[in-house]
């Protein structure tokens, strides 16, 4: 499963591509294949603001609800609103097309406390034993 | 993102299946102390196969207990059903009630046309139920268990009759796959497979037509083979057993049913065999109704899927809680069962605390896909 090289990534298999103050988020393929069929994604409304590692929006699946965390703080600028009726797009491609909000980043030193691609792949093979 | 359901696969049983299950790339979690594919590629499409063509489930792991044919009046005792009646070569649903008249597992007994009995108890409740069979009947008598040496496929859906009956012949004095009826078995052989023998049975838990095939274990890989790569049959996991369990309107123990709730707090007075001297029967007698399980439909927005445990209220008020729930693209509805009280009118407005959000149900029958069982009515005939 190739993982981007562009992106930052959480444990929590949350990536935020980051670009100058904002950032876009959504969940890592690994975490969408876990999840299997995603029903609906709740998302925040825009201007809201969230601290790193809050819940920033939560996401259905046929067996779950799982919270999304925020990668940074920042404040809510764009969601994808495509998802509302089309959530499956979060399981077909969950690095473009199944995105879920962009944020202002207001904290960029947090940045640093976000995994690279390579260290992501190591996390998630740790994961899989 | 939180953690979904994962645990230490370690300790965890495997079935017969394992192997091909992984080897597929099937998503596999814990379920009820095995290691068990959730589904393979789509939850939903797996679903949509039972539903329109076929898919077959590995349902290894559910306990299988063999009673020689002198274990009538035990089971008499365990069970809530009428077992006198069970002819050779039929079954029927059944609960194992405790003193209390609390369900402490929901099962099916089968009369194998040797006369023996098979009793299918839910793999959560495998030990229990054995211990509860011992400390009942004692150790002599005890059944035989044949779990770990046999493997359990359930092919479900429209097509699974003329699937099975090209790879399937009755054994001695059986029937074929076509002329058993609902909760009927026989001994069959596979014309595929150096005429091995199973045990298939018609019942299935999905609400379509369906078998239930108990197989050596050695010969469990050749049959999901078969199904899938020749039979063009769908692999399922537990996830779609779940969506059309709840969409036919069957109840999980451990979901919809427990120890604290009595056959009547949960739809199951149709399995209680009047005047049949089960343990349990004079404390159910006697016992108050508290709760009753409701059929509920919260709409079509996908965004209110119904969850277990999620409160029920009317008029503000506490009403009871969500037992199960699934959103269901059959039927484009999200949709469940939940457990309310008693006294409840049946025409109170019910709203379900969907994590903060009050979002109105209508309360309806739990059978929200219905007429897709043949000969349903027609008993092990």
């Amino acid at each position: 499963m190739a993982i981007p090289s562009d992106l930052k990534y959480t444990k929590e298999h949350e990536w935020i591509r980051l670009n100058g103050k904002t950032g876009v988020i959504g969940i890592t393929q690994f975490a969408a294949d876990q999840l299997g069929d995603v029903v609906f994604v709740d998302l925040p409304q825009p201007g809201q603001a969230v601290k790193q590692s809050e819940t920033l929006a939560s996401i259905e699946s046929v067996k779950a609800v799982s919270d999304i965390y925020a990668p940074v703080s920042g404040k809510v600028v764009r969601v994808n609103s495509a998802l509302a009726s089309k959530p499956e797009l979060v399981n077909a491609d969950p690095y473009g097309e199944g995105w879920m909000l962009e944020i202002e980043v207001s904290t960029p030193s947090e940045s640093s406390s976000l995994l690279s691609p390579a260290n992501y792949e190591a996390h998630i093979q740790e994961n899989k034993s | 993102m939180s953690e979904t359901s994962s645990g230490s696969a370690d300790a965890l049983l495997k079935t017969p299946l394992h192997a091909l299950h992984v080897g597929s790339g099937a998503r596999m979690s814990p379920f009820a102390g095995y290691q068990m594919p959730v589904f393979y590629s789509s939850i939903y499409e797996e679903a949509a196969a039972v539903r329109g063509s076929c898919g077959v489930f590995d349902v290894s792991h559910m306990a299988r207990f063999i009673f020689p044919a002198e274990a009538t009046p035990a089971l008499q005792r365990l069970l809530t059903c009428d077992v006198g009646r069970i002819r050779a070569g039929a079954g029927s649903y059944a609960l194992v009630l405790s003193e209390e008249g609390g369900i402490l597992d929901d099962v099916i007994l089968y009369r194998k046309p040797d006369g023996q009995f098979l009793l299918v108890v839910n793999a959560s409740n495998h030990e229990k139920i054995l211990n509860w069979i011992h400390s009942k009947i004692g150790r002599t008598g005890a059944p035989q268990d044949i779990t770990a040496d046999t493997a359990m496929l359930a092919v479900q859906g429209p097509q699974a009759q003329e699937i099975l009956q090209e790879a399937l012949t009755p054994g001695v004095g059986g029937r074929t796959a076509a002329e058993l009826g609902y909760f009927g078995i026989s001994n069959m052989r596979w014309t595929i497979f150096d005429q091995m023998e199973s045990l298939v049975a018609r019942t299935g838990y999905t609400g379509e037509d369906g078998f239930e095939i108990i197989a050596p274990a050695g010969i469990a890989e050749k049959i999901w083979k078969w199904l899938t790569e020749t039979g063009t049959v769908a692999a399922c996991g537990l996830g779609a057993r779940d969506v059309l369990r709840v969409e036919a309107g069957y109840s999980l123990y451990g979901s919809d049913m427990d120890e604290t709730t009595s056959p009547y707090e949960c739809g199951l007075g149709f399995a209680v065999a009047k005047d049949a001297p089960y343990i349990g029967a004079e404390a159910l007698k006697a016992r108050p109704i508290r709760r009753r399980l409701i059929g509920l439909d919260a709409g079509s927005q996908p965004s209110a899927v119904l969850r277990h445990g999620y409160p029920i209220l009317s008029d503000g008020r506490p009403a009871g809680q969500v037992t199960s729930g699934v959103f269901s693209r059959t039927l484009g509805r999200s949709i469940g069962f939940g457990s309310v009280d008693a006294g409840l009118s049946e025409t109170a407005p019910l709203s379900v605390d969907i994590r903060g959000r009050m979002v109105p149900v209508k309360r309806g029958s739990r059978r929200f896909v219905r007429d897709r069982v043949k000969a349903h009515s027609q008993g092990g005939t």
